[in-house]
């Protein structure tokens, strides 16, 4: 009961005394940039979506996986990875530069997403996936 | 003789028996399906720093962020840093001096957590406006009173079990999940002294006598204590949760549901998940269903703070026993979390201990105490090293990406996922791509599971078949859900089993089984048509059953 | 835009109705989004299970009898519909070197699975069908090949799943190539080894190499993953003079060549057959009458009968709203799973079984008809789109499930021909 107590105390004092002086007192970043410092900006590339991201992400969602797209693909490039893995967690994207520079050789023939039996928009998900990598840190 | 004999390999029964293992104990670990098969591996997946406890004791608060502190020490590969944002909704866009208030005290209670942020190498909160909440996160709902930010930690639970377990082996403790207890051995004056042993596969039994016998068996724990003619009491409480496809947000969000329970969505692994629901269960916890109700709870829990949630595509539901302590609680969120160990001498059953309650995040400190307790019966063990030495693959940094990717010629992701899970072991499973070059060539394209991890796994981490193999490297945990990977998997069990086609793929259909069991209560366009390929490819191309 | 019939969806099933109303006289156009369930199919056509040695007609009366199988709308027809089905299908597709069994007496091919099973099935391409382990000679040591990375782990494990189920009248083993020798190899994925195969010389190098591993391993037939991708008949002749034994072909898992194949001889049939094709979204517009949406464009069709043969859930004929009401995606019209107009997660095996292979009457979902294949609405009457009758085929009908040996692709292609007729009978 007193270790109760005692931790009601330490948050009472805190709202009633200390968080207003420091309020007042602290310097540095705070907000939505001390955020951005403590996350996007570091090692672990934990970015924010935009608001045209979280638009586009909820058409992403079809692939089963039928591996149609790859099978038509004139560079073998394997499209079905971005829907089914790349662009499922930006963190990752860190690590797979490499391996979207494959989308170089993509001429943009659209024969992946025209063959697509669940309508997902393939060359949404690659630039989606470019343009998130590009913002990841590397 | 045996100096302990643990029952379960959940967290608790792993980290006792790497902690007894440490400390010089001779010890066997026993788990009757897999690690962290039951809760262990069907929770959250979060190593917090308690700061739940900011409101009752603080000291629990210190000790959980000091712990946290300590699995990142010991396995550092293995840890995700989680972003927290708390929106505060306001009722019809405007902000009540209520909401301020509740938004202030959130401020005030998170910069009390900030305290803690640096034993467990925490960020500190931020307090954010409503405009800044959407930037951060547009998906949030409109007309916020504002925000706070905390920073906690997530994890790979199934391998958090599985590493503790390879360690105490290590260590000298001889393992053997798939092994159920099929009676206790008793001696003088009820002492329990063993267990007679059922393997479950092939069916061979055996006895094994120890000095003492460490029950952490969870939500299974009293079935264990009745073979002691022992009452153990415990409140079991029914968690669900939901995978949704990917990442929704890079940050997870804490909302709260129609009945004030706190219900999180979290970035986890490539996934998000959504949980959890919380019900008194007093079913047989080896036969748990998700309710449809209980999906659509936490949808609309969710939808309430992140209406972004309604567009996602929901892969699955599932569910786990808690084995939360007995007490009388109004409401089922109010039972404490925490932990509690007997020794079951006074009840008669002298050598015989429990644990039960517990969380994932402290499991380190509950099994050093647990350890500290049979140390102190037996009279003998060494100090507990469990924070200080690391769990395999923690010894040292994780090799690049691009050095693994570039060496063992495997595919970038593949490799990146490989240090995730591996870190600095990721070199000794890849050395087995020399042996045959097939190995190098991707089992699950939606997990990046190679086949040689799956091999690796195979022999030296216990796994025993797919749904191990799940456990291990999340196998089948992606998007298709077993579509692509099922076939190619079992194919490469028959081979390192050296098992009859029949066996493996009756593998195959397990972990099939396994994956539908969550795909059922969420059947909707996407996990209809994924039915309907993977059925396509297994039971009509395939003719795994045979001829109808 | 207009013609006499309108099908919707280009699968088996939209395929074999737009050649049949095209044959029967009508003007066709077909409406299609996109491929579906046929272009990952196997390479072959199921249309009904059987046991060894009984006729396709016998299995097919079987599956009439239960309630709701496409099947049982025929009646008497139904051994008529068989041989027209077949005979359509061996026309059509005769650039794939269609082959199985002519007529509902003759049973089913025993065809090598990717799982190492025996798939029973009606009709398969020329390179497929050729392996029925059926008739395989008592004595043959069955040969499958190896390739590289994950296919080479799984042809072992077909090679020992044949291996049980021919033993002891004759064998199998796996066969370890070294065509693909590179580590980067490793990484290939089938349809990529298909397309390499199609390259100039890269065949018969790859039946020289099946030649040695084949001596090396005692084999008299040869099973590959792929003959390659363009024109299986050659490629399969070409292999087989280059590896001096006789080379089959395997069914295909997805994304699967063979159905790849099968989707392009189907498309390549109805280019040839005059239909005119259009890619586009099929729906309903204001006026009840049919439209298709291209792009950002949108034209009326006006038709004197429609097919829907639009597929399932993979198909997306079949659509399940967020509440779970089922619905066709074209015309709005009534689906059913079992008696159930909603997909409900129920604790009971009532719409979803308990195991994976277990009978889900969810994913039997879809539309009902009449015996003329007309596709009922809420009230059980023949529907219509601004006037004209509605027919229905395919997985768009429900009521069997290629997973449990009701029938697959083989059910696609007999109902699709029978609504090409009557629809082209209604457009007269």
């Amino acid at each position: 009961m007193s270790r109760a107590l005692n931790a009601l105390f330490k948050l009472a004092w805190r709202a009633l005394f200390v968080q207003p002086f420091l309020k007042l007192l602290r310097r540095g970043p705070r907000g939505k940039q001390l955020f951005l410092d403590n996350y996007s900006r570091g090692a672990e590339g934990l970015l924010p979506y935009s608001a045209a991201d979280r638009s586009e992400l909820a058409r992403f969602r079809g692939c089963i996986n039928c591996g149609l797209c790859d099978a038509v693909c004139p560079t073998h490039a394997t499209p079905s990875l971005f829907p089914l893995t790349w662009s499922r967690a930006t963190p990752e994207l860190r690590n797979i530069k490499g391996a979207l520079a494959a989308l170089d050789a993509c001429g943009t023939c659209h024969l992946c997403q025209d063959v697509c039996p669940r309508s997902v928009p393939l060359l949404e998900v690659f630039a989606f996936t470019r343009r998130k990598s590009a913002e990841s840190p590397s | 003789m045996l100096d302990l004999l643990v029952i379960g390999g959940g967290v608790n029964g792993t980290g006792i028996a790497r902690d007894a293992a440490m400390r010089g104990l001779s010890v066997m670990l026993i788990e009757k399906k897999d690690f962290a098969a039951g809760a262990s591996g069907a929770n959250s997946g979060m190593i917090h720093g308690g700061a739940r406890y900011l409101l009752t004791d603080r000291d629990l608060t210190r000790i959980a962020c000091i712990d946290s502190g300590y699995i990142q020490r010991i396995a550092p590969h293995l840890l995700f840093r989680i972003p927290f944002l708390f929106p505060v909704l306001t009722k019809n866009g405007h902000a009540t001096l209520a909401d301020r208030a509740y938004l202030y005290s959130a401020e005030c209670y998170f910069a009390e957590y900030d305290r803690f942020q640096p034993l467990k190498n925490g960020k500190q909160s931020a307090l954010l406006n409503d405009k800044e909440m959407h930037d951060l996160e547009p998906g949030l709902a409109k007309d916020l009173a504002g925000g706070l930010s905390t920073d906690e930690y997530g994890i790979d639970p199934f391998r958090l079990c599985t590493l503790n377990a390879r360690s105490a082996a290590e260590h000298g403790a001889e393992i053997a999940n798939h092994t159920e207890v099929t009676h206790l051995l008793r001696g003088d004056g009820g002492r329990v002294e063993g267990a007679g042993l059922r393997h479950a596969l092939t069916g061979e039994r055996r006895e094994v006598r120890a000095r003492a016998v460490f029950n952490a068996c969870g939500a299974w724990g009293p079935k264990i204590a009745a073979l002691a003619g022992v009452e153990l009491k415990l409140r079991p409480a029914k968690g669900v949760h939901v995978t949704l496809d990917r990442r929704l947000s890079n940050y997870g969000v804490s909302t709260r549901s129609v009945d004030g329970r706190d219900v999180f969505i979290l970035p986890h692994e490539d996934s998000t998940i959504i949980g959890t629901t919380d019900d008194d269960y007093y079913g047989d916890p080896d036969d748990v269903a998700v309710h449809d109700d209980e999906v659509k709870y936490l949808l609309q829990s969710a939808e309430a703070y992140f209406p972004a949630v309604r567009e996602a595509r929901v892969l699955r539901a599932w569910a786990g026993v808690r084995p939360t302590l007995y007490e009388y609680g109004p409401l089922e969120d109010k039972l404490s979390r925490d932990h509690v160990i007997h020794d079951h001498a006074e009840a008669g059953a002298p050598g015989l201990f429990s644990i039960v309650g517990g969380k994932l995040a402290s499991f380190r400190l509950m099994s050093e105490e647990a350890v500290d307790a049979v140390c102190r019966a037996l009279g003998k063990g060494a100090p507990c090293t469990t924070h200080t030495l690391p769990l395999p693959g923690g010894e040292a940094t994780a090799p690049g990406v691009d050095a693994l990717t570039r060496e063992h010629q495997v595919p970038p992701f593949a490799a990146a996922r490989l240090s995730y899970r591996h870190g600095s072991e990721a070199p000794r499973v890849l050395a087995l791509c020399a042996e045959r070059q097939e190995l190098r060539a991707q089992a699950c394209p939606c997990e990046g599971v190679l086949f040689a991890e799956l091999a690796f796994a195979l022999r030296s981490e216990f796994a025993e078949g797919l749904l191990d193999l799940r456990r291990r490297c999340r196998l089948g945990m992606g998007i298709c859900q077993g579509a692509r990977c099922a076939g190619p998997a079992a194919a490469l069990y028959q081979e390192e089993r050296k098992a009859t086609a029949d066996e493996a793929l009756a593998q195959a259909e397990a972990l099939l089984d396994e994956r539908w069991k969550g795909h059922r209560p969420v059947l909707g366009n996407d996990a209809l048509a994924q039915a309907e390929l993977t059925r396509g490819t297994y039971f009509t191309t395939g003719a795994l059953r045979g001829a109808p | 835009m207009n013609a006499d019939v309108a099908v919707v969806g280009g699968g088996m099933a939209g395929a074999c109705a737009a050649l049949a109303a095209s044959k029967a006289g009508a003007r066709v156009i077909e409406i299609s989004r996109a491929p579906g369930a046929t272009a990952v199919s196997s390479g072959a056509i199921d249309f009904a299970a059987t046991s060894s040695g009984e006729s396709l007609r016998a299995g097919a009366e079987r599956l009439a009898l239960r309630p709701g199988h496409p099947y049982s709308l025929l009646g008497k027809d139904l051994g008529a519909a068989l041989d027209g089905a077949l005979l359509l299908l061996r026309h059509s597709l005769s650039s794939l070197g269609l082959a199985g069994a002519r007529t509902g007496a003759d049973g089913n091919l025993w065809l090598a699975s990717p799982l190492g099973r025996q798939k029973a099935a009606a009709l398969a391409q020329g390179p497929i069908a050729a392996g029925d382990l059926h008739a395989l000679p008592a004595g043959a040591r069955l040969g499958v090949a190896a390739l590289c990375g994950g296919q080479a782990i799984e042809a072992r494990l077909i090679a020992s799943g044949l291996h049980q189920s021919l033993s002891p009248a004759s064998s199998a083993v796996a066969l370890d190539l070294d065509f693909y020798p590179a580590a980067a190899d490793a990484q290939r994925q089938l349809a990529e080894i298909a397309a390499d195969l199609d390259r100039p010389g890269r065949r018969s190098a790859f039946g020289e190499a099946l030649s040695r591993a084949a001596k090396r391993a005692g084999a008299t037939h040869i099973l590959v993953p792929t003959v390659g991708l363009a024109n299986p008949v050659a490629a399969q002749a070409e292999l087989g003079s280059a590896a001096g034994l006789p080379v089959f072909e395997l069914l295909g898992a997805p994304p699967s060549v063979p159905g790849l194949r099968l989707q392009r001889a189907l498309e390549a049939a109805l280019e040839a057959a005059g239909v005119i094709r259009v890619r586009g979204i099929a729906e309903r517009s204001l006026s009840a009458q049919l439209q298709i949406i291209r792009g950002g464009e949108c034209e009326q069709v006006s038709c004197k009968a429609v097919v829907l043969a639009s597929g399932r859930f993979l198909g997306g004929g079949i659509r399940c709203a967020p509440d779970g009401t089922l619905g066709d995606s074209a015309l709005g019209l009534p689906a059913w799973a079992g008696a159930r107009r909603r997909i409900v997660s129920l604790m009971n095996e009532e719409l979803a079984g308990q195991r994976a292979g277990d009978r889900h009457l969810a994913l039997e979902a879809g539309l009902r008809a009449d015996s003329r294949l007309r596709a009922l609405d809420e009230d059980g009457r023949p529907a219509t789109a601004n006037g004209a009758p509605v027919f229905a085929a395919g997985a768009a009908l429900g009521g069997y499930d290629p997973a449990r040996g009701d029938g697959g692709l083989g059910v696609a292609a007999l109902t699709g021909r029978l609504a090409g007729l009557f629809a082209a009978e209604a457009a007269r």
